[in-house]
């Protein structure tokens, strides 16, 4: 399954839920539903989490930065 | 019989929990013998155990039940009160989740991760959750998902997620369904500004949408993909941020003053408290259950003492305020519990037997019963032979109180009801109890209207 055929899946399924939402109760299982689930949401929470650690790490960088400056200004 | 196999044991194929002479053991099948390894020779073992997530074991060569599937028995720490995700409050729940991912993160780390994420895996040890299946370890196997992931969602997100959008009591479900809330349930129950929510969206509504979209769908190989490592950190890094971002607090309430409203004078608490403590030094229990214990005042006379107390109330808001209270203070020998002793958790599961009943779980050495005694009586119409009957089959020796009519809390009871209670007052009780106790001692409670009781079970 490539990114796009992925991406497509997810907005489908988006649009299901959007227009049907209250009209089973049955289901035979869910395991393979939570399995594929993941794959198609595989590409937005590894990008989101990448962000994150990007984030994080400009932080620790300006902090490190500012801390430095700081100590060099005190020094 | 010399074994007896724990009847909730038996759907890992790699090994199963059984007990002989009272100890626990867990047998590990051969089957599970390189992941099982992995576990113990990659360091990631005594990491876990080290920070206090993983319950420590010790190998030991004793006569195992299967011998022809054996690889090893281990003998895990044995936990002094078992409990269930159904009897836990908010915070149990939440800090339950919060340790599975971190479990789940620092297995990542070591190349393995967790193929069983049930709640029933978490056990409460020194007022903190703690993981006791070593057998839920596998090695992390390069593309796959997470196994755990529908499981996680189900034991630990949509409840909580139900308790903090829409009710505390939601988390009965968890009764109800033995394998978590189901998610299309979950997705149903939740109010519609959850789904502007980006986490519930995608792990509860979503997910939701797809079991149901793939319930009856035959899917080959070819048309699922892998997930990257990214990917896989990031789905439980995202639960984890769900997770934490998830809070609930009792409507119309502030903390600092839940539960100041008692009808005791300072000096009578004291009294109080001191009558406990010297009841309690009479019995010296091992363990003590304290039913009816509200935030847990009275259960912290025990855990001073150094007893392991189980500190129960049917009220999710004092359960929340007691372990909230616990876990600042450090105090690790009481476990709060949500608890309707008039409707207490029965047995769940195959034969109604793989999660037991409250009352199967003991007996207490000593049971506390401080103002409750009206509730039963009073407000659930029980008789005294009733409620005695069941306290003889619950402890070896009870510590209760006696609330007479004159007391404004039972006054406030029968403001709106009919007097249909000829029978309550201190002769009546004391006839009941005697039946199933001998009367020890008792005391009346300084600056009130209240009588404290010390019996043992005849």
């Amino acid at each position: 399954m490539n990114f796009t055929t992925r991406l497509d899946k997810l907005v489908i399924l988006a649009c299901i839920y959007l227009i049907s939402i209250k009209d089973a109760h049955a289901y035979l299982d869910p395991g393979t539903g939570s399995y594929i689930f993941q794959i198609l949401i595989a590409v937005l929470a590894g990008a989101l989490f990448g962000i994150k650690i990007f984030w994080h790490q400009v932080k620790a960088f300006l902090a490190n930065l500012f801390s430095k400056n700081k100590k060099d200004d005190e020094a | 019989m010399k074994f007896q196999r724990d009847k909730a044991s038996f759907r890992d194929p790699d090994g199963f929990v059984f007990s002989r002479d009272g100890v626990i053991y867990r047998q590990i099948n051969n089957s599970c013998r390189e992941d099982y390894e992995t576990l113990m020779n990659s360091g990631l073992y005594q990491k876990l155990v080290d920070a206090g997530l993983l319950i420590p074991h010790e190998e030991v060569e004793i006569e195992a039940p299967e011998p022809e599937s054996l690889f090893k028995v281990i003998r895990p720490e044995p936990i002094h009160f078992i409990s269930y995700p159904y009897e836990w409050c908010f915070s149990q729940i939440k800090d339950a989740a919060l340790a599975t991912l971190k479990i789940q993160k620092i297995a990542f780390e070591f190349g393995m991760s967790l193929k069983d994420c049930s709640a029933y895996n978490i056990q409460f040890r020194n007022a903190a959750p703690v993981f006791i299946d070593t057998l839920s370890f596998e090695k992390y196997r390069k593309g796959s998902p997470w196994v755990a992931y529908k499981q996680f969602c189900q034991h630990f997100l949509a409840p909580l997620a139900l308790i903090s959008y829409r009710d505390v009591r939601l988390n009965e479900l968890l009764r109800a369904y033995i394998d978590g809330i189901p998610l299309d349930l979950a997705s149903l129950l939740l109010p519609f500004r959850s789904k502007f929510k980006l986490s519930l969206l995608l792990h509860i509504h979503l997910h939701a949408k797809s079991q149901k979209h793939y319930a009856d769908k035959a899917v080959s190989n070819k048309d699922t993909g892998k997930v990257s490592r990214l990917s896989f950190m990031g789905i439980v890094d995202g639960l984890e941020a769900a997770v934490k971002s998830l809070k609930w607090q009792p409507a119309g309430t502030e903390w600092g003053d839940y539960y100041s409203d008692t009808n005791y004078s300072s000096a009578a608490q004291q009294h109080k408290k001191q009558l406990v403590g010297e009841f309690l030094d009479k019995t010296n229990p091992a363990v003590v259950w304290d039913i009816g214990a509200n935030t847990g005042i009275f259960s912290r006379v025990a855990s001073d003492k150094g007893i392991p107390t189980v500190s129960s109330d049917i009220d999710p808001a004092a359960v929340e305020k007691n372990y909230l209270e616990c876990v600042k203070s450090g105090r690790s020998n009481i476990h709060p519990l949500l608890l309707d002793l008039t409707n207490p958790s029965p047995g769940i599961g195959w034969e109604n037997q793989e999660r037991k009943s409250f009352i199967e779980r003991g007996p207490a050495d000593t049971v506390m019963a401080l103002a409750l005694i009206h509730h039963l009586a009073i407000s659930n119409n029980l008789p005294f032979n009733k409620i005695a009957e069941l306290f003889s089959r619950i402890c070896a020796s009870l510590i209760i109180e006696f609330v007479p009519k004159s007391d404004s809390q039972v006054k406030r009871l029968l403001t709106t009801r009919e007097d249909i209670f000829p029978d309550y007052n201190e002769d009546g009780f004391e006839r009941a109890f005697k039946e199933y106790f001998s009367l020890v001692r008792s005391e009346k409670v300084k600056e009130s209207e209240r009588t404290l009781y010390l019996m043992k079970k005849k």
